[in-house]
């Protein structure tokens, strides 16, 4: 089992989109997958047409990954589930403020859940505090986008300050360019830039492309809905390259 | 994966009046057709209104069950199972074990993708080649049942199986399953309760597979390389001999085919197993069976013992290819490659004189003949002195001497240094052993007390020392014969070079070795314990129980 987390200090940089489609080829390539919807705009959750529903008996992290367990929905996809926003983000909410201090909460949370599947992917809020630390002890590697203006790189630039601050092993992170505007003079050579640059960049940048911004219409993930579209390639080369990078043979 | 996390997945089968209902559905896929089937005539529906029901189309696939010759995963319990486009390794009451995409064509443990999955595997069958020993297709046509999100919440599939098309108790192989989508526990009981509705049978199938041997009329598990020779202690000498020696020729039988179509080597090295055996106890029938006979087919298998002796060498380097090559420094492992051609030229040469030799007169004679002696009633006017005296007897006799000769022969060569008698004390060791195989039922003191390891030991460090020896000797011959005009060769002879000078490394730690295996193995406590072990079975000699 491996855990991902898709990560950024950064809204709207195609954090989401990234996790949805990630999990989509994930378990289409044969391994069992869970999307962890750690953000309460519950996006991915709506992508994958899953109703934030909650039931009084699901409220309750207190009962252990049981009661997680009981949650997970499963999606349209064979192998891929959802654990949907609403209850993650309620549960470790009240856990934090009532409880300060313990980083490892989320871990403990998805403990079990952990074991059951081959790929564990967290689509996370845009966060540098207590839910942050609790995102780096769970996972396994960190995944970033990155959008390849002078703005993103700055901000990128302090995202790495701070996971050094936060001890957290720089060979666990990487990162890949999103939202990448082949129009824009800009984009292109900051682009080749960072893949020149950048020890940890992974293969297939994802273009700026409009069936993207259609997933929200569409609630489909990208390489099943439009398999042949230079975005769904774009996903795949992505998603291999993890897999040859991180995973390793099934 | 999905199913894992999800509830049992629940089956029904159809009333014989639904068959015709069900396959018009599987072929054509009409939702309307499939909610009528499921009893929906528009009026106190559980369905108005809540689901819509998509078809998904229908799948045709094939399914291949896998397993070896000796059907050693189906005594583990499993079977490898290939679909069109995965590999899965399922216990035979059909839960998933692992999974790995598919690759194509296989033959052995180390084709199979998947790391862990080939680890498993190999664990279970090593060199052993994977055979198809089944097969079935199957038709699914699956139905998503959408909430008003249009997100699926449960499926309903119909598939068909064949051939064969009907289990043996007569049922059609066509069912009726859903498969629950985790988290929509209300879809799926609200299906179940209209499954149960239509009047589909809830069942609960045995697994496929089993089902589909039984059809075919396979056994699992019935071969074995290594047969109970089930002898009885008051048994008369020859009849006794002659049982073991036709047990033993039923399994070089077995095994000719697989020589010949050249599946995997296990197949000759099970076959050559069972001829040194037979010839092992032809030497040591002398005074059993008539002489005539005896010395006969002595001579005749020692020949077809010769006819596959290269075969069998070749086997044995291919096989090691690996271990060869991580003798050598990485910088020369490539150019052991036309070494390894070589080898596999010889053999091929080495295989097609086998089948020659196997499709030979003379060896249909000597299968028919050898047959023959072994059914014929046991002759009253034998001329072999001891063909009546009780199997026991015999056993712990030759059993005694064959030790003695053994600890004679060894402590010749602790004196005299000779390594030549090497390979003749090897010999004895196999016989020692063989003759404990054969007779374990009617002695079983006699593996006891440690000695059987001991002499497997000292058998393991004889039989490394010969085929070092063996092999260094090889390797020189193959140098000989390798053209030395051609470039690639020349290096070949620095890899032959440097493989000789690790053998003969490691030939010296086995020679140092054998001296203290042997030394334990012929400590005076030892030969006591054997001699008390053998005499102390059938008979008793006031020796019993003393410790
Ligand atoms: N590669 C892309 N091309 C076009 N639009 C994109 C792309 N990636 C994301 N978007 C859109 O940008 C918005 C933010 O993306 P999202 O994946 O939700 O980012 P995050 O999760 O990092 O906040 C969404 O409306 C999404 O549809
Ligand atoms: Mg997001």
């Amino acid at each position: 089992m491996t855990t991902f987390a898709i990560y950024s200090n950064k809204g709207g940089v195609g954090k989401t989109a990234a996790a949805v489609n990630l999990g989509y080829l994930s378990a289409a390539g044969g391994r069992s997958t869970l999307i962890c919807d750690l953000d309460p705009q519950a996006a991915a959750t709506f992508y994958l047409r899953v109703r934030p529903e909650l039931h009084a008996k699901a409220i309750g992290l207190h009962k252990g990954s049981a009661a997680v367990a009981d949650s997970i929905k499963g999606s349209d996809y064979t192998g891929l589930d959802i654990l949907p926003a609403d209850f993650t983000h309620r549960e470790l909410e009240i856990r934090y403020s009532r409880k300060k201090g313990s980083t490892r909460r989320l871990a403990k949370a998805l403990g079990e859940l952990q074991a059951e599947y081959d790929v564990v992917i967290l689509d996370c809020p845009p966060s540098i505090g207590l839910l942050a630390e609790n995102i780096f002890a769970v996972s396994d590697y960190l995944l970033t986008p990155l959008v390849p203006t002078t703005l993103s790189l700055r901000t990128y630039a302090q995202l790495k300050t701070f996971l050094r601050e936060q001890h957290y092993d720089s060979a666990r992170f990487y990162t890949f360019l999103s939202m990448v505007d082949r129009r824009k003079k800009m984009h292109q050579s900051i682009s080749a830039e960072v893949q020149a640059d950048e020890a940890n960049i992974l293969p297939g940048a994802i273009p700026y492309t409009s069936v993207i911004e259609q997933m929200g219409i569409r609630r489909e993930p990208v390489p099943y809905s439009d398999p042949s579209s230079p975005a769904a390639i774009a996903y795949k080369q992505l998603w291999r390259g993890i897999e040859a990078e991180l995973l390793g043979e099934m | 994966m999905q199913d894992r996390n999800a509830p049992p997945r629940r089956t029904y089968t159809p009333k014989p009046e639904q068959i015709n209902a069900l396959k018009a559905l599987l072929e054509q896929g009409d939702s309307l057709e499939l909610a009528r089937l499921l009893g929906d005539d528009g009026s106190a529906s559980l369905f108005v209104g809540r689901y819509t029901i998509r078809d998904e189309g229908m799948v045709r696939e094939t399914r291949r069950y896998f397993d070896t010759f000796a059907w050693q995963l189906h005594q583990a319990g499993l079977v490898l199972i290939k679909s069109d486009h995965k590999l899965i390794l399922e216990t035979l009451d059909g839960a998933i074990k692992k999974r790995a995409p598919s690759p194509g064509n296989f033959r052995f443990a180390s084709d199979l993708p998947a790391e862990s999955l080939r680890a498993d595997i190999e664990e279970l069958i090593g060199v052993r080649a994977l055979l198809e020993q089944a097969s079935v297709d199957m038709a699914t046509r699956r139905f998503a049942f959408l909430n008003e999100d249009e997100k699926t919440v449960v499926r309903l599939a119909v598939r068909e199986y064949g051939p064969p098309v009907t289990r043996r108790d007569g049922t059609p192989f066509l069912e009726v399953f859903i498969l629950p989508v985790r988290g929509y526990k209300e879809a799926r009981k609200t299906l179940q309760q209209q499954c149960k509705h239509a009047g589909l049978v809830k069942t609960n199938h045995t697994p496929l597979y089993p089902e589909l041997l039984a059809q075919a009329r396979r056994q699992p598990g019935r071969y074995t390389a290594k047969p109970d020779f089930d002898l009885r202690p008051d048994m008369a000498g020859e009849a006794a001999v002659r049982s073991v020696l036709r047990k033993l020729h039923d399994v070089m039988l077995t095994n000719e085919m697989g020589i010949v179509e050249d599946i995997d080597t296990e197949f000759l090295h099970d076959f050559r197993t069972a001829l040194r055996r037979t010839r092992s106890l032809l030497s040591q029938a002398k005074g059993i069976l008539p002489e005539d006979a005896r010395s006969d087919y002595q001579q005749r298998f020692r020949a077809l013992g010769k006819l596959t002796n290269d075969l069998r060498d070749m086997d044995v380097y291919l096989l090691a290819q690996e271990r060869y090559r991580a003798m050598l420094p990485t910088d020369l492992q490539p150019e052991s490659e036309p070494l390894f051609d070589y080898l596999r030229r010889q053999r091929t040469i080495a295989l097609r004189r086998v089948r020659n030799g196997l499709a030979t007169q003379r060896h249909a004679r000597l299968t028919a003949e050898w047959r023959d002696f072994l059914d014929e009633p046991v002759s009253p006017g034998s001329d072999a002195p001891q063909a009546d005296i009780p199997i026991v007897v015999l056993a712990r006799q030759r059993l005694l001497s064959q030790y003695r000769e053994l600890i004679n022969d060894g402590n010749l060569i602790l004196e005299t240094q000779d390594d030549t008698l090497m390979h003749p004390l090897r010999i004895d060791t196999k016989k020692l052993r063989y003759l404990l195989e054969f007779f374990s039922d009617i002695l079983p003191g006699a593996e006891g007390a440690g000695f059987l390891k001991q002499l497997k030991s000292l058998q393991e460090n004889l039989g490394e020392f010969n085929d070092l020896a063996v092999q260094r000797a090889y390797l020189i011959h193959v140098a000989d014969e390798l053209p030395i005009q051609k470039r690639a060769n020349r290096r070949t002879l620095v890899v032959i070079g440097v493989l000789v000078d690790q053998m003969i490394l490691r030939q010296t730690k086995v020679r140092q070795d054998f001296r203290d295996i042997f030394a334990a193995f012929a400590a005076p406590a030892t030969q006591h314990t054997v001699a008390r072990l053998l005499a102390m079975n059938g008979q008793t000699n006031g020796q019993e129980g003393k410790a």
